[in-house]
């Protein structure tokens, strides 16, 4: 998307007075015309508090707010549960809220902030993944940045994925993940890299995508920019997640993989993640409002599941974990599939075996490196003033 | 303290109170308003000293959601208390924000006949989320009232108002009107689940009915049932003796077998 198109696509940009002279506030005003910008000393919408209404949080997506992050940038992936079968996966947020607009998307169980804030002090979040690397510098490190905002759609404006790359270019053995429904790769292509940043992308088929991944691109050019990213040596990695049912489900989702396998080989990507449809249960009600009754995920079959998610019925989610993990498999067995925030049963189900015993996938799945980064965090607390 | 008639004082607190305020005490008021004892013609009120809002928590420490609707009205309006909303709503379980008024606005659209079940159920906001989706409430209103006379249980009560609430969203209101001429709730719950969830639904009853083709030993009752995400086989079972156990057993395993050999574990 061009940046003009970007820019139009927002009501107004509010920037703390705090943030003034950071160097995301002095890009974004580069950008943005004069009477789209707000200097402010507090944040804007103050009178909207607690639970947003629908309208609310529509018109956060459409509303940026500049502002400093106090809390803590780095974390494990908050999908992990007791009962799942995770991988190692840690996030770092520099944003909240996306500028697209997924119906299934899980920001609607909580985001209660009127704005998609956009944090002016990303040097604070490097210093802090700094202070792990006395213990975990050697480890496998995966960090990924598109849990609470989308890692790319925004990029072209905000221009972190330079900062970012140019930071784990000191940590080879860290790697960096980018995850979007964006195509924005072309402001960071030329970046310099250590070999160690994974673009990825979540897809879908092309009917799911215009269906419910309202403002995302199609399918084509998120395989096209995947493909550019290959080509200047950036892994790349695709996500199939959320697989949602629809009555073709088995064409749709064929057609996917044939596209994906034209264009890439299991060389390409180490593994493909795979999720079903699954969200909180008062996800559903923010849901039902923004996007009623005939989106495809609101009036989907859930049920609640062990961990207190709403998910597909366990024998349809296995049909199509086998399914996809099939159609990959059948075209050469070298791809490496692993499910997402999904019970033990369900693997042995879908796929034969844990990840835990799944060749190319230990890696992932290697429990010490939590119980490292737990103890490297709390010596990192200790030390800090 | 002191007592004032009640003809001096301003209603700017009105609302109507479930329960008339009891006899045994004193209408009460703070500074120029009456605050308990709207039922009173006459008389006089004992005018509280101290603030608004904690006075008010004493005077009526719990709200129905009727109360809760009639109130917030006043409250978010009055000058004295809009500026103090979320310390009025916490003592009562609730935070204020833009979805809550929202919340409120749509309760005053609901059925009296329903209001007062919900009411009488002890139902909280959060159990009628559904209303938010909307924007007016007729046809719910007609649905809904229509099951009431069937005397639900209030954790039934709140899934039936959201499954007919979605249906209505699907278009699907006539479906949902003819499933009101059979006499039991349970079918009816069947009914309108069967339109909501077709597909599990479907093969629920398909598992159901299989079950019948297998060779079950005496006094073996099989269903299966649905828990969260799965279905399962739940057996009833009477046993007599060790032998009638043993022999029991070795006729389930035949019928595991069966099972497994129709493809009927999901």
């Amino acid at each position: 998307m061009a940046i003009n198109t970007l820019v139009s696509s927002f009501d107004h940009l509010y920037i703390d007075e705090i943030s003034r002279q950071s160097p995301l506030a002095q890009r974004l005003i580069k950008h943005f015309p004069q009477e789209k910008i707000t200097w402010v000393n507090e944040a804007p919408f103050s009178s909207s508090k607690g639970a947003l209404t629908a309208k609310e949080f529509d018109r956060s997506k459409k509303n940026i707010f500049v502002t400093p992050f106090k809390g803590q940038f780095f974390k494990r992936c908050p999908g992990a549960r007791p009962g799942l079968s995770c991988c190692n996966y840690f996030v770092l947020n520099w944003g909240l809220q996306c500028n697209m607009n997924c119906s299934y998307c899980y920001l609607q169980s909580f985001i209660n902030t009127p704005t998609l804030t956009l944090y002016s002090n990303l040097e604070d979040a490097l210093k802090e993944l700094e202070s792990f690397a006395p213990s975990l510098k050697d480890q496998p490190l995966r960090v990924g940045t598109g849990e609470t905002v989308d890692s790319l759609s925004l990029d072209p404006l905000t221009l972190y994925s330079h900062d970012l790359i140019h930071f784990f270019k000191d940590y080879p053995h860290w790697s960096l993940e980018f995850k979007t429904k964006s195509a924005a790769v072309d402001q960071f292509l030329q970046q310099e890299h250590g070999g160690n940043v994974v673009v990825s992308w979540s897809i879908n088929p092309q009917y799911i995508i215009e269906r419910e991944e309202h403002g995302t691109a199609n399918l084509k050019d998120r395989l096209n920019a995947a493909e550019k990213c290959k080509a200047r040596g950036f892994r790349i990695a695709f996500h199939i997640d959320p697989m949602i049912w629809h009555p073709d489900w088995k064409n749709s989702y064929l057609e996917l993989v044939h596209d994906l396998t034209e264009r890439f080989s299991p060389h390409d990507m180490p593994y493909i993640s795979v999720g079903a449809l699954r969200f909180q249960p008062e996800q559903r009600h923010m849901m039902r409002e923004r996007f009623g009754m005939n989106s495809l995920v609101t009036s989907a079959e859930m049920f609640p599941s062990n961990d207190g998610k709403l998910r597909y019925e366990q024998s349809l989610r296995k049909e199509m974990f086998s399914f996809l993990v099939n159609a990959f498999k059948n075209r050469s067995t070298a791809w490496n599939l692993f499910l997402c925030m999904e019970t033990p049963e369900t693997w042995i189900s879908s796929t034969g075996q844990l990840p835990q015993k799944t060749e190319g996938l230990t890696d992932l799945f290697d429990s010490r490196l939590i119980r490292k980064h737990q103890s490297a965090s709390s010596s990192s607390a200790k030390v800090q003033p | 303290m002191e007592f004032v008639p009640l003809s001096s004082l301003k209603k700017d607190f009105y609302f109507e109170p479930e329960k008339p305020w009891p006899k045994s005490l004193p209408a009460y008021g703070w500074q120029n308003q009456l605050l308990a004892g709207f039922d009173r013609k006459e008389g006089s009120a004992l005018i509280l000293n101290g603030d608004l809002i904690p006075l008010f928590h004493q005077l009526y420490p719990t709200l129905s959601l009727i109360e809760l609707s009639q109130t917030f009205a006043i409250f978010s309006k009055h000058p004295e208390t809009r500026s103090h909303l979320q310390e009025w709503l916490e003592p009562y379980g609730l935070k204020f924000s833009q979805r809550l008024i929202q919340f409120f606005e749509k309760l005053q659209l609901v059925s009296p006949k329903i209001l007062q079940w919900c009411n009488e159920k002890k139902l909280r906001a959060r159990d009628l989320e559904i209303l938010n989706a909307f924007s007016s409430l007729n046809d719910f209103n007609f649905l809904i009232e229509k099951l009431l006379p069937y005397g639900i249980s209030k954790s039934r009560g709140v899934q039936l108002f959201e499954v007919i609430g979605e249906l209505l969203l699907m278009n699907k209101k006539d479906e949902v009107l003819q499933i009101f001429t059979i006499n039991s709730l349970d079918a009816i719950e069947v009914e309108l689940k069967r339109i909501r969830f077709p597909l599990s639904s479907e093969k629920l009853t398909f598992q159901k009915k299989e079950l019948a083709n297998f060779s079950w030993p005496s006094h073996v009752k099989p269903q299966w049932i649905r828990k969260g995400d799965s279905t399962k086989l739940k057996l009833e079972m009477e046993l007599s003796s060790f032998d009638d156990f043993e022999k029991k057993l070795k006729l389930l395993s035949q019928v595991n077998l069966n099972m497994q050999k129709e493809e009927l574990w999901p």
